[in-house]
């Protein structure tokens, strides 16, 4: 399984990147929406995109919505991991074919819960 | 992970008000946009605890350097989580909320007449962590 990681922090890409490497993905990182959308273009398809909300040149919400814009991409996973953590943020994520939502901070146990949900761990 | 398990215990702070401090801080400040006005939201710690708040959040081992642009990056992060927490609290369904990128400083940014400052610290696994909110008096034009 291959995941990537888009967020702006080097310190969130290195913690959600251990988890998902222990958790047996192959994980590249995108400092970006429009790095991430470069990536899969140059790198090939990943099975699942964690995704932050706010970051420089395209906001995770873009992305998002590029992706889903994309036959492509109708099977890549995304899940938003973020500190918007209104309700109105969570159906705008959704509505925009997102298909999990994590708030910022998380407990490994949520995380792999949620890729539990996706069908893409055994708990 | 410490981060995942704990928010750096955060949630369980006791945080006291405390007057603005004037060393050097590595401190990362978050735009919260609110129609009419705005605030900073400033996360602080000295050298010494920015260095153990950063290690806890990445919980990195004993044999791990982290360099000034990592230590800065996991202030930063938890810069965003604070804003975060100020931002769901202020949001509303008719009010919309903005946060904006992190700002990171190596230094005090300063208040003047027409900003009020509140500061408050905690201690947290051995450090000493300052959050700050900057408010202007008066809205933006």
């Amino acid at each position: 399984m291959r995941a990537l990681v888009i967020d702006d922090s080097k310190a969130m890409r290195l913690i959600l990147g251990r988890f998902l490497k222990a958790a047996g993905f192959e994980v590249r990182e995108a400092i970006h929406g429009r790095d991430a959308l470069t990536q899969l273009t140059e790198h090939g398809i990943v099975d699942l995109a964690l995704v932050d909300w706010n970051m420089p040149e395209m906001s995770g919400i873009e992305f998002v919505q590029a992706i889903r814009a994309d036959q492509a991409y109708v099977d890549m996973k995304l899940m938003m991991v973020t500190t918007e953590s209104e309700l109105g943020r969570v159906e705008t994520a959704l509505a925009a074919g997102a298909d999990e939502y994590v708030m910022k901070p998380f407990t490994s146990d949520v995380l792999r819960d949620k890729l539990a949900m996706l069908g893409l761990v055994t708990t | 992970m410490v981060v995942a398990e704990t928010a750096l215990g955060l949630a369980n702070a006791v945080f006291t008000p405390v007057a603005p401090p004037k060393s050097a801080f590595v401190c990362a400040y978050i735009p919260v946009m609110i129609p009419g006005g705005g605030l900073q939201i400033g996360v602080l710690a000295d050298p010494a605890s920015s260095r153990i708040l950063a290690a806890g959040l990445l919980s990195g081992g004993p044999e791990d350097e982290l360099s000034e642009g990592d230590i800065a990056d996991a202030i930063g992060e938890i810069a965003n989580m604070v804003a975060g927490t100020a931002k769901a609290a202020r949001a509303t369904t008719s009010t919309v909320v903005t946060l904006g990128l992190p700002l990171i400083v190596h230094g005090w940014v300063g208040s003047n007449d027409r900003t009020e400052i509140e500061c408050a610290s905690a201690s947290i696994g051995g450090a000493t962590l300052t959050i700050v909110v900057l408010q202007s008096r008066q809205p933006l034009i």
